[in-house]
Parts: C-alpha cells; structure tokens; sequence
C-alpha cells in the first residue's frame, strides 16, 4: 500500500533532494507534501492524511523539536513516525528529539542509502516496492 | 582553540563537499592567490564562543555545486535556487562543526544567511582565519570570526 511524506525543511533544495532520494530508493509513495517549517508542516496535517514524516530541525517560525512538542499533544498526529534529518548529531540534541517522538534520525550530510535505511527501519520493508522506482530526473 | 577549529572545519567542509555535491575538494597550501568572490553563505554559532562563519566562492563554482547537488542543468538554475543551495551549504558546515566541538563547548546555530557579493563588501569582513579549498581549480574559502565573551 502507498504511503504519503511530508518532508519538512526550510530549504528548498534539500526538501528537492530528500525527495529524490525517497524516489530512487523504490518506496512506495502515494503523495509528497512539502512544508518550509513546522508550521506549515501541521497546517499541511490538518488537511491531508500523511504516514511518515521528514523533518529538519533549524527551522524559522516554527523549528523541528517545537513540531514533535506539537505532534505528541495530538491524539491522532502522535501516531505518525517522525524522522529526523538535520545537520546537528550531537548527542543531546539527539536524544532530545527522540525524547519528544522522533523514531529516527539522519545526520545531514547523507547518503541515499542513509535516508532509505532509515526510513526503511520506520516504515517495513513491505513499503518497498522495487519495480516502481523512479529515478527521472535524479542523478545519483 | 583557532587550529582546532581550522582542522574541524576542513574536515566538515570537505565531508559535505563529497557526500552531497559530489566534488573532489583539496587543500591548498600556496600562497595567498587574489581571489575574487561573487556569493556569501554565513551562519552564526552562539555559545560561550561566538563564531561567525562565512563562506565564498565564486558565481562559477557555485553553479557547479548547485548543478551536482540539484541533479539540474546550469540553466535550469535560479538565483533563488543558488542562494538556497548556498545557505544549506553553510547550514551543513555549521552543524558539523558544532557536532565534532561538542565535547568543548556548547554552541547553537542560527538560521543561514546568503547573498550576492561586490569584492569590496567582503574585504568588510571580520576574519580571524581562514581555510582555501580548492575544487575544479576554483576556490572556496571558509572564513571564521571569534567573539570570547
């Protein structure tokens, strides 16, 4: 069955990239949605069904652990993974974000493999779905 | 604590060249070239040590970058697009190097800023050091400002 991401980032070019990445690693998507903060990441939730979620953490207006705060007072949105992709690895601020919710998290920079690793470990294999990969437009 | 952060910071600058704009960067070792730069990507890190961190390069290099980091050609890219490549640059950079200082020293990061530059605007710049990578025979140069408080 087809799962929806948000991918939250305040930079355009990095939501472009995850994507891609998620693309080529043969998940089976049924919708992308972006989001430039975390505010209009739960403005996004409040209108459209999403199954995971992708989620910088330096963010303006609204940043990434303020959104997992947001999340896990929510009956139904605490239910949706979360996973981390930001440039920060420090141990604290790590174990602050899965404090808060987070089921994973990527330090930026990544690999494909990283991003498809992890989301595979969030997701199940049984959201890979091999013969369907796009790989238009992507590079690498 | 200035060669600590030189090493750090070339190490993280080159691990994000490589991993996600797919460049082969080196160090140079020569002299002090004239160098010309077009774009400014700068992050602040606020702590016990105040950095400013900016980085320059050229409008050539930096198309390159954003062409190997987007998957696009030259001219499919914005200027929009070559500002955003240029702030998650020094997002990447600025994180990391906060990661790898994190057993000395308790930093944040600000949001990143970038912007075109005229030369003379960057010779405005405080520098207390400053890193030359060479990539493609072009330069970019990883600056760093120190405030103790």
């Amino acid at each position: 069955m087809a799962f929806n991401v948000l991918i939250v980032d305040d930079s355009w070019s990095m939501r472009s990239i995850i994507k891609k990445t998620i693309q080529i690693s043969g998940f089976n998507v049924g919708e992308y949605f972006e989001g430039g903060n975390g505010k209009e990441a739960l403005e996004i939730l409040n209108d459209a069904w999403v199954d995971v979620i992708v989620s910088d953490i330096h963010m303006p207006v609204m940043d990434g652990l303020d959104l997992l705060k947001v999340l896990q007072d929510h009956e139904m949105l605490k239910t949706i993974p979360v996973v981390m992709v930001t440039t920060e690895g420090r141990g604290s601020r790590v174990e602050e974000a899965l404090s808060l919710g987070a089921k994973a998290y990527v330090q930026k920079p990544f690999t494909p493999e990283q991003i498809k690793e992890t989301l595979l470990s969030v997701m199940g294999a049984g959201n890979v779905v091999d013969d369907k990969t796009d790989s238009s437009g992507c590079d690498f | 604590m200035s060669l600590m952060i030189r090493q750090i910071l070339q190490d993280v600058t080159f691990n994000v060249l490589e991993t996600m704009f797919f460049s082969l960067p080196e160090p140079y070792e020569g002299g002090d070239p004239d160098l010309e730069w077009d774009l400014c990507s700068s992050v602040k890190l606020d702590g016990p040590d105040k950095l400013a961190l900016h980085i320059l390069l050229s409008k050539a290099l930096a198309m390159k970058l954003a062409s190997d980091f987007l998957g696009k050609e030259h001219d499919e890219i914005t200027a929009a697009a070559l500002l955003d490549m240029l702030k998650e640059l020094a997002n990447m950079v600025g994180g990391n190097l906060i990661t790898r200082m994190d057993r000395s020293t308790d930093l944040s990061l600000h949001i990143p800023e970038s912007r075109f530059v005229a030369n003379g605007d960057v010779h405005g710049l405080k520098q207390d050091d400053r890193i030359l990578i060479q990539v493609d025979s072009q330069f970019i140069a990883v600056v760093w400002s120190q405030e103790i408080t």
